[in-house]
């Protein structure tokens, strides 16, 4: 399993206009480790690979400059790659039937199994899985075909790519590219339109909250919401429009939550309307205005100031609609 | 009667005086700087000058402490009818904000008004993030005296009154 992370360096400025709807500003987040409803993308494909029978993962962050799933041929060396060579050897020595490359970086239903029984079905070396608008970076290798090979296997891989065989899913995915892929996942996840469970106790219809989250009782929830472990929500705060507030965050006094997500571990300040947005560290990228905005103030957006909260401890009342 | 155009255009903000007063005239005239705030087909009217800000890229605290400095000289009139334009503005911190309430309060002072004119798209961001959005929409100019730089309205006679402008509200 690779993670499609970091692809470019973060390398946005204050007020940069990106002109295909913020594509670039959740590069620098670690997309697959960047907590959606309460569970990364990586922790949440190990969790689903786990339930197949005799599965061993092994993780390799990706250099700056991969960019597919396979690795070219004639790519050269990196610590990626010789990352990306070792786990397969490993894999192959250890006996493995069919070896499943994943790369992390978009959201799937993807059913694992069924791309599995596919690819035995069809007696393929090489199976890719393909979406509606494109490949999901989700492909199995026949092992065997690996043995015993002197060349590195990444050009052994490269000549099967030919005679491919290909699934294809039409079920749920979202690219995660952008901000608001970002906010229609969390308001599909919150909806059920999609696998991506919410990690909490559902309070009451729609409203979700993590563990150890402490919310005052003169919050109004508005579900779908969802609030995640360890997080505070002070006094006369609104939530409300499928926002999510992922863990260990805090939103201070007053503060309004329409239609956002407030990625973990952030502080947003005082009195303060988060509307149509998504805010990272610093930076808050508003979806109507298709514009990041810098915010050095930590008394408007930073890192939380609060310790993160036990788990166990219970959360507290609150409005919730 | 003829009416004469009266700009005056000053320091990095873009100041601007804008607005048609019948046979006055004050110096610094550049009518081609302010083309895109005024309509070059002139007409006779009698609207009250308007001063128009154009703040900068980057308006923090040195630049508000700026601002309210040499907006401070130029408030002699009664009632003056002020229009913020943040088209340009990239970065707004809150010391920016609060110069911009400051501004607004020396204004309210002198019973004057308040418009928000061109809103850039990160500074509507910054203006509905602190819900300062409300706070402007709250202040719109009195009805009777606006006069909108951007788009002039038509020329009429001089027993007809001027048309009213609505106040328009922030667009954040």
């Amino acid at each position: 399993m690779s993670l499609a992370e970091d692809r470019q360096a973060d390398e946005n400025s204050f007020g940069r206009k990106y002109p295909r709807s913020g594509r670039g500003f959740l590069l620098g987040t670690a997309r697959a480790r960047m907590d959606i409803l309460g569970r990364n993308l990586l922790e949440r494909a190990i969790r689903k690979l786990r339930q197949l029978p005799s599965v061993s993962v092994r993780t390799i962050p990706e250099s700056p400059s991969s960019t597919s799933l396979l690795p070219a041929r004639s790519a050269k060396s990196s610590d990626f790659i010789t990352a990306w060579e070792s786990a397969v050897a490993q894999h192959v020595q250890e006996g493995a039937t069919q070896l499943l490359l994943l790369r992390i970086g978009c959201y799937s239903d993807v059913e694992y199994e069924a791309l599995l029984r596919f690819h035995v079905q069809r007696g393929a070396v090489l199976t890719q899985a393909y979406g509606t608008a494109g490949a999901l970076d989700l492909a199995v290798v026949e092992a065997a075909c690996l043995r015993g090979s002197e060349t590195p296997y990444r050009k052994v891989l490269s000549a099967f790519i030919p005679e491919q065989e290909r699934f294809f899913f039409d079920g749920y995915v979202n690219p995660l590219k952008e901000p608001r892929d970002l906010r229609q996942l969390v308001e599909d996840g919150l909806a059920g339109r999609c696998s991506l469970q919410p990690v909490g106790s559902e309070v009451s219809p729609g409203v979700w909250i993590g563990a150890g989250a402490q919310v005052d009782p003169s919050v109004s929830i508005t579900g779908p919401a969802f609030i995640g472990a360890g997080s505070r929500i002070a006094e006369s705060c609104t939530i409300k429009g499928s926002s999510s507030i992922e863990r260990d965050c805090e939103i201070d006094c007053g503060t309004t939550v329409d239609q956002s997500s407030v990625l973990q571990g952030l502080y947003v300040g005082v009195a303060l309307n988060l509307h149509r947005s998504v805010v990272t560290r610093n930076k808050l990228f508003h979806l109507d205005r298709n514009v990041e905005v810098e915010i050095d103030d930590d008394r408007l957006l930073g890192t939380t100031k609060i310790a993160p909260i036990q788990r166990a401890a219970a959360f507290g009342g609150g409005d919730t609609k | 009667m003829s009416s004469s155009s009266c700009v005056n255009l000053f320091s990095k903000f873009g100041i601007f005086n804008v607005g048609r007063r019948r046979e006055k005239t004050t110096s610094c005239l550049d009518f081609k700087s302010a083309q895109t705030l005024l309509d070059p087909e002139e007409g006779d009217m009698d609207i009250p000058s308007a001063i128009m800000i154009k703040l900068p890229e980057v308006f923090g605290v040195k630049e508000a402490r700026e601002l309210r400095r040499e907006l401070k000289n130029k408030l002699a009139t009664e009632r003056p009818c002020v229009v913020v334009d943040l088209s340009r503005v990239k970065k707004i911190d809150l010391t920016g904000l609060e110069g911009l309430l400051r501004c607004m309060e020396e204004i309210a002072k002198q019973d004057g008004s308040v418009e928000l004119g061109g809103i850039s798209p990160e500074a509507g961001a910054m203006l509905e993030l602190t819900r300062m959005n409300q706070l402007f929409q709250k202040f719109p100019a009195p009805q009777a005296e606006v006069s909108r730089p951007v788009s002039v309205p038509e020329p009429v006679s001089n027993t007809e009154q001027a048309p009213v402008a609505q106040p328009q509200p922030v667009a954040a």
